[in-house]
């Protein structure tokens, strides 16, 4: 693999991971990915982060489908305050070129002017003049502040620019980031009213997101719905793909801090409009459903038990904090459950049968699983490979082992030895009866040898295993459930620690073993049933990737 | 804008000015904003900028990396060095920033205070000598690596000659030296109750 062209970043993203004009989020992964594994982390840390930043500023705009400034349309797009401003514009601005003035006519770039020339009277003369460029706007935005000293200016002359060149990406761009910054969440209604007259369309929804998560959080959730209803009703003709986009990221936060009747509305516009067969939809649409389901029923599975607390804590900070600031968290948390496993398995012990209970449980499983896959991705955690044949192995070293714990259980050979007395009994009634008949009349032996032939056939095969056979079986059966409960556990504990393969990787792995060797296994071919509905081992082995 | 948000003079308005509006909010949005938020006081300039968080995220995954390196090292040296100089070298490790490796380091932390305790099994006789070294393998590999140790050994131990001698040995660890048999609980319960 050669070395990547770094000199592209941090302009030209999609170069840098050498993808063509149509490339969607599956190929941006499949680079990402290829370039993490030369690029790793923890010995590659400045490259790690290029590569971090590069990637996410591409999947940023591929979610809301917008095109991405290709690197011919990057060198097109040059942005100076000098007279080249006038004659360079994007492609895709061709037709704003006439608008596009220099700041100046004639004269020297402003940045240069300013040696010279106070900031308010270069202020006025761009406010005076007729045709503004988008540099224009981007100048006055700037100028404003230190001459008309009010706060408010800055964003009043963006969005007077956008109106005016609603295409142009640079003006977008600051928007996008000033949105961002520590505007007084008090003043956010009224910058997103504005921003979404001015814009009314579709964009609207990319260039604002982040804020709305901020203001979701700090302004409440009843402030949020009403703003975001007003600025919605100034959009016209938006795509709903954008929308959908939107709702499932603000879900996030909403889930935990909303009214429980928006968020099934804003469910079911999603069940009808989002295009669920699109994997990375249908991914989010699965995770938001879980998550949501969590979240109604959270006391129940909480329970008052600690450790759940602290998972569930983290899962709230992690979808309501901003940015990244969660993953710290996250992480010392999976690596002190990783380091206390016994803590997992008290927390969620394991139960026989699949009750309601359990399947909220797993619910609060697959978000955490979900939340973890995406701090490992981001956070660049080296993974183990998939399983090894060596796993294998060592799972069907680990099973045989079992098995000999159930051959010396007491409870087995009693069992066993309970069935073979009752057909000595049922064996002896027989003897005894045939006796006494033919001794009483001799003729009759051939009868009732006959009649006690078919009751011991009768005995064999259907009343034992209907009586007896039932009664034992369950004792057993119990039995193997118990020694999973109170012993088996902690030894798949052991093999996780050593292998670090996930809970489905692990559980698959399980039955390709029983199914193949099935004729050499008795007690833990009921293990099939226990491990997939193990919670304590699924959260154990999901803390373990985190481990060092 | 509020007087107090200003720059503090009228050279630094025009520096901060010449500075932003070269810059192209295409590909240098998220500086031009810190910038003006610089300028206006409402940051201070101290505060990490996105450029400063990345060279502090960076610093933090090399830091990361040489801890790692440095834990590694002690656990390769720690049977054959002085139980001062584990102490020293671990003491001077700091893992505040690095939740992820807090738990290795409080182990080997742990591990090093109560060195003694190793020193006195090592020198006791009729000890299975097999388990004593897989459990030192255990208790100072990383752990995954202890993890597959503890595993292989499980399943080989049920059906070696020094069975017997093994489980006294690990219920004679339980019993005697509770502070070694906490950080391997199941694994050693595991040995004792095999028959």
């Amino acid at each position: 693999m050669t070395a990547p062209a770094w000199n592209l970043l941090p302009h030209q993203p999609q170069a840098f991971f050498e993808l063509s004009d149509e490339f969607d989020r599956k190929a941006l992964k499949r680079a990402y990915n290829r370039l993490l594994k030369k690029y790793k982390p923890e010995k590659h840390p400045a490259e790690f982060q290029k590569i971090r930043a590069a990637f996410e500023a591409l999947d940023d705009q591929l979610r809301y489908g917008r095109k991405i400034a290709a690197a011919s349309l990057l060198q097109a797009y040059e942005w100076s305050d000098g007279a080249a401003a006038t004659e360079a514009s994007a492609t895709t601005q061709a037709n704003e070129a006439n608008s596009r003035g220099a700041p100046s006519t004639n004269a020297a770039p402003l940045h240069e002017r300013l040696k010279s020339e106070s900031p308010a009277a270069l202020y006025r003369e761009l406010a005076e003049k007729p045709n503004k460029s988008p540099y224009d706007f981007f100048a006055l935005a700037l100028l404003s502040d230190p001459v008309t000293k009010k706060s408010t200016t800055f964003v009043r002359w963006l969005l007077s620019g956008l109106k005016d060149h609603p295409q142009d990406l640079g003006l977008q761009s600051l928007l996008r980031e000033y949105l961002q910054s520590r505007i007084p969440i008090k003043s956010l209604p009224s910058i997103l009213n504005t921003l979404s007259q001015v814009i009314g369309s579709d964009q609207f929804y990319f260039l604002t997101e982040r804020t709305w998560k901020r203001f979701i959080r700090e302004a409440g959730f009843e402030t949020f719905q009403q703003t975001l209803a007003s600025c919605e009703a100034n959009l016209k003709g938006f795509k709903n793909d954008h929308r959908v986009t939107f709702y499932m990221s603000i879900l996030r936060p909403a889930i935990w801090l909303g009214d429980q009747r928006w968020v099934q509305n804003v469910f079911t516009y999603l069940e009808n409009e989002a295009d669920l067969n699109h994997p990375a939809i249908e991914a989010e649409f699965m995770f938001l459903d879980a998550l949501r389901r969590h979240v109604s029923l959270r006391n129940v599975v909480l329970d008052g038990i600690p450790c759940r607390q602290a998972i569930d804590a983290e899962m709230y900070n992690y979808c309501c904090s901003p940015g990244t600031a969660a993953d710290s968290q996250i992480i010392a948390l999976q690596c002190q459950l990783a380091g206390n496993a016994r803590q997992l398995l008290d927390a969620f012990p394991f139960q026989r049968n699949h009750d309601e209970e359990l399947e909220t449980s797993f619910n609060m499983y697959t978000v955490w699983k979900i939340i973890g896959d995406e701090v490992i991705d981001r956070n660049g955690i080296e993974q183990p490979p998939a399983p090894t044949k060596d796993f294998k192995q060592q799972l069907y070293g680990l099973l045989k082992d079992l098995e000999g714990d159930w051959e010396n259980a007491s409870i087995r050979n009693v069992c066993g030895w309970i069935h073979v007395g009752a057909y000595f009994a049922v064996a002896l009634c027989v003897l005894i009866v045939l006796g006494i008949a033919t001794a009483a009349v001799p003729a009759s032996f051939p009868i009732v040898s006959g009649v006690c032939l078919g009751i011991g056939v009768l005995y064999h095969s259907y009343l034992h295993q209907r009586t007896l056979g039932r009664l034992t079986n369950n004792i057993l059966i119990n039995k193997i459930f118990n020694l999973y409960r109170l012993q088996w556990r902690t030894r798949f504990i052991q093999l996780l620690e050593g292998y670090q393969v996930g809970f489905h990787e692990l559980a698959y792995a399980l039955r390709d073993v029983i199914v193949t060797k099935q004729n050499r296994l008795e007690a833990s071919t009921f293990l099939i049933d226990c491990i997939p509905r193990d919670l304590g081992i699924a959260f154990f082995a999901e803390a373990v990737r985190f481990r060092h | 804008m509020s007087p107090d948000r200003q720059p503090k003079s009228p050279q630094a308005v025009v520096r901060y000015l010449r500075t932003v509006l070269m810059r192209n909010p295409l590909t240098e949005a998220k500086d031009i904003v810190y910038r003006r938020e610089v300028a206006l006081g409402i940051r201070k300039r101290n505060e990490a900028d996105a450029a400063e968080a990345q060279q502090s995220d960076q610093e933090r995954l090399a830091q990361r990396n040489q801890i790692k390196e440095r834990l590694d090292r002690i656990r390769d040296e720690f049977w054959t060095t002085s139980p001062d100089e584990l102490f020293a070298a671990i003491s001077a490790i700091d893992v505040a920033r690095f939740p992820e490796l807090k738990l290795a380091h409080d182990r080997i932390s742990h591990m090093v205070s109560i060195h003694g305790q190793f020193e006195a099994i090592h020198g006791l006789k009729g000890k299975c000598m097999n388990f004593w070294n897989t459990l030192r393998r255990v208790l100072i590999s990383p752990p995954s690596q202890a993890g597959q140790v503890k595993t292989r050994y499980l399943q080989r131990f049920r059906h070696s000659d020094d069975f017997v001698r093994a489980q006294k040995t690990a219920r004679m660890i339980r019993k005697r030296h509770p502070l070694i048999y906490n950080l391997e609980t199941d694994w050693i319960d595991e040995i004792c109750k095999h028959r």
